[in-house]
């Protein structure tokens, strides 16, 4: 989704290139994150979710100073959110921590 | 030695009630200054208004809440069941000297610089001790409690730059204020005895 807010959003101008660097750098955590939950992923529960709490306020700060559109941020923030929401639950938690 | 009889419940309101101080007191304020205007005004305009605003900014926001939130600050560090609280709660109580003293010294007193030195050192050891606290949630368990501060730290690097330093300093201190509530919960749920050693 961040990848295709920066296509829906590109602007040819110098300025973007912060923006899209935001947009990928968002696309990157979310990816990431997604690593976790993979068989064999990398981290334990408790980094995952370090890394979704990274993941949300990196787009609160950028819907804040502007880079993102406050649509498409606040889009991935209820995504962020729920995810939180699925770690919360003692099976994932067991399926994280039983695997790093 | 354990304390004999845990009180952790009843010092942590004191945390609750210092935020409903603050709360209360920026509110009304704001309604005696009608020409305050977030993310414009600096919070520490209030204390130098020309109306009884600046009576309420002073006493209600800055010297009260800093007695309430000492009291909350070095009981949270006697209640603690770990390090990073503990120096957490020592980190908030020198915060809370410097809050009372931005209270004394409203920006309007000579140049401002002393006002403007105590409010930074202020803000310095506010961020200090919401990491510690953040961190002291972390390992007593207490992880979504944890999110909230690191959440609220990166987002207020995003409110800088977009809005300013006005605005960042009017957020901050709400974050802040959050964070103080969350860590009266966390006081409040921590049970007895954990790690208390007075």
């Amino acid at each position: 989704m961040s990848v295709a807010y920066l296509a829906l959003f590109y602007e040819s101008s110098e300025g973007f290139i912060a923006v899209s660097a935001f947009y990928m750098l968002a696309a990157v955590l979310f990816f990431a994150l997604a690593g976790a939950f993979v068989k064999g992923g990398q981290w334990k529960w408790r980094v995952a979710l370090f890394v979704s709490f990274l993941n949300i306020g990196v787009v609160v700060a950028c819907i804040a100073a502007g880079y993102f559109d406050q649509t498409a941020g606040a889009l991935l923030i209820v995504l962020n959110v729920c995810i939180v929401i699925l770690m919360t639950m003692p099976a994932s938690r067991r399926w994280l921590d039983a695997r790093a | 030695m354990h304390m004999r009889k845990p009180l952790n419940v009843a010092f942590a309101w004191f945390g609750i009630a210092a935020v409903a101080v603050f709360i209360v007191s920026f509110i009304a304020a704001l309604a005696l200054d009608p020409g305050w205007v977030l993310g414009e005004n600096t919070l520490s305009d209030l204390g130098a208004s020309d109306t009884d605003s600046r009576l309420l900014f002073n006493y209600g926001c800055c010297m009260l809440t800093a007695v309430l939130l000492a009291v909350f600050g070095f009981t949270s560090s006697v209640y603690s069941a770990n390090n990073a609280t503990r120096f957490a709660g020592i980190a908030m109580v020198i915060a809370a000297v410097f809050l009372f003293m931005v209270g004394l010294v409203a920006k309007d007193f000579e140049d401002g610089t002393a006002h403007n030195l105590i409010s930074y050192t202020f803000f310095l050891f506010a961020l200090i001790s919401v990491c510690l606290y953040a961190g002291g949630f972390w390992l007593n368990g207490r992880e979504l409690m944890a999110g909230v501060p690191v959440i609220a730290l990166i987002a207020l690097i995003g409110v800088y730059i977009g809005y300013g330093l006005a605005m960042l300093e009017a957020l901050a201190v709400f974050a802040a204020l959050i964070c103080v509530v969350i860590a009266a919960a966390d006081m409040m749920m921590t049970k007895p005895g954990a790690g208390i050693t007075v």
